[in-house]
């Protein structure tokens, strides 16, 4: 694969993402339709160089990508899910590079003359920073959780009054390989797991540091909580890398656009002005284009 | 002869926004015409984003049909759709088109530039 061929295969991909959230029946087509004005794009001679028509190609394909996803977003409490999930996710990645920085930071803060240097408050100010990020993160987790748990106890109640419940409808093709959500799941996990063994042990601390029964379980489950988070952000890493190889490895792979199917007529779902419009309209022969003919 | 009807009344019930307004006026420029997408989106400067969703939406309200590309002209080239206006479609493309004029010719002509020359 060369840098040339990166553009048209990224487009290709946007397009395929974009198709993906159409209905059934309706995809392929459209797919089959965008794939064939991006081999035009791409080959179109009024654009002058190769790079422009590349550009031009991927944006056409992101408008497409962006369009779709404005028009197929959820609405009510889905959207609202999807948010908190999103927002979930974020933070908890925000806490992970917060946490980072100051495993990173903290040689150069040790190594300061005193408590009071630039570095050191710094530091303090990232942690802090990746604390509160990692308890918004566990909050909306916890939040998530009740409003799933609060939905399913609804929808039982209702099936013991024999209401009959609407099927929700079905979501889009999930654009995510199930590889990619682990890793993010089990990121979120571990942010979860790392400020759940975080307050733990700091209510052990606080209730007499293993003096008593509840402080000595309180820090056990500090101690377990932490194992769990190191052991999930690795796991997250791992399936992260993994993740992002694949999809790099399937935009290698991928030679073009998908070999179309025999030509013809639209289905008849899509074309409704096919059966009411007068039959001259049909009768026209294609315009074959100027530029469709000088191309070799 | 219910079904015509049927579609004449829904193709009435087009909400005129300005890229329609820029694809209409294309479209109706040449009505014979059999255009492909990116055609469009050049002539009439809109964006793939802006302009399928207006085509599906044409489509389904009966104003332009479309068909698929029998014979590429370049071989190993996907065959393209092809859109272009019905003739019930182009009526009404032109009455909207007509009445849209109308009403930006009838609009009052005001501004800061203006006020003292009356």
């Amino acid at each position: 694969m060369t840098a040339w061929d990166l553009a048209p295969r990224l487009a290709s991909a946007l397009i395929t993402g974009a198709c993906m959230r159409l209905p059934e029946g309706r995809g392929g087509e459209r797919a089959r339709e965008w794939q064939a004005e991006l081999a035009a794009i791409l080959e179109d001679p009024a654009i002058g160089s190769r790079a422009r028509r590349q550009v031009r190609a991927v944006r056409f394909a992101a408008g497409q990508r962006r369009t779709m996803r404005r028009l197929t977003r959820p609405t009510g409490a889905e959207r609202a899910r999807q948010v908190a999930i999103r927002a979930a996710v974020v933070t908890a990645a925000a806490a992970i590079a917060c946490g980072v920085a100051v495993l990173l930071l903290d040689p150069v803060a040790s190594r300061a003359y005193s408590d009071s240097a630039p570095i050191v408050a710094v530091e303090i100010w990232i942690a802090m920073l990746a604390a509160v990020a990692g308890l918004a993160c566990t909050a909306l987790v916890i939040s998530l959780g009740l409003a799933r748990a609060s939905s399913r106890v609804r929808q039982r109640r209702r099936r013991r009054q024999s209401v009959s419940i609407p099927r929700p409808a079905r979501p889009p093709a999930r654009r995510m390989s199930r590889t990619g959500r682990a890793a993010l799941v089990t990121m979120v996990a571990g942010v979860v797991f790392l400020m759940v063994g975080g307050v733990a042990g700091m209510l052990g601390y606080a209730t007499g540091s293993g003096a008593s029964a509840a402080s000595t379980a309180l820090s056990d489950i500090g101690g377990l909580a932490a194992y769990a988070s190191w052991a999930s952000l690795g796991l997250a890493l791992i399936l992260g890398i993994a993740a992002i190889a694949r999809w790099l490895w399937r935009l290698a792979r991928h030679i073009g656009p998908p070999r179309p199917r025999q030509p013809g007529r639209a289905p008849a779902s899509m074309n409704l002005a096919a059966a009411s419009a007068p039959a001259a309209d049909q009768a026209a022969p294609l315009r074959v284009q100027p530029e469709d003919t000088s191309r070799g | 002869m219910l079904l015509n009807f049927a579609d004449i009344c829904r193709i009435t019930a087009v909400r005129m926004t300005r890229p329609l307004e820029r694809l209409l006026t294309t479209l109706v420029a040449d009505p014979g015409t059999h255009w492909y997408g990116y055609e469009l989106m050049k002539t009439a400067k809109l964006t793939s984003g802006t302009l399928y969703p207006m085509l599906a939406r044409l489509e389904e309200q009966g104003m332009v049909s479309s068909e698929w590309e029998r014979s590429p002209a370049v071989a190993g080239r996907p065959p393209r759709k092809y859109y272009r206006l019905t003739g019930e479609g182009a009526r009404v493309a032109r009455r909207r088109l007509a009445r849209t004029a109308g009403k930006v010719a009838a609009r009052p002509v005001t501004g800061p530039g203006l006020a003292g020359s009356s």
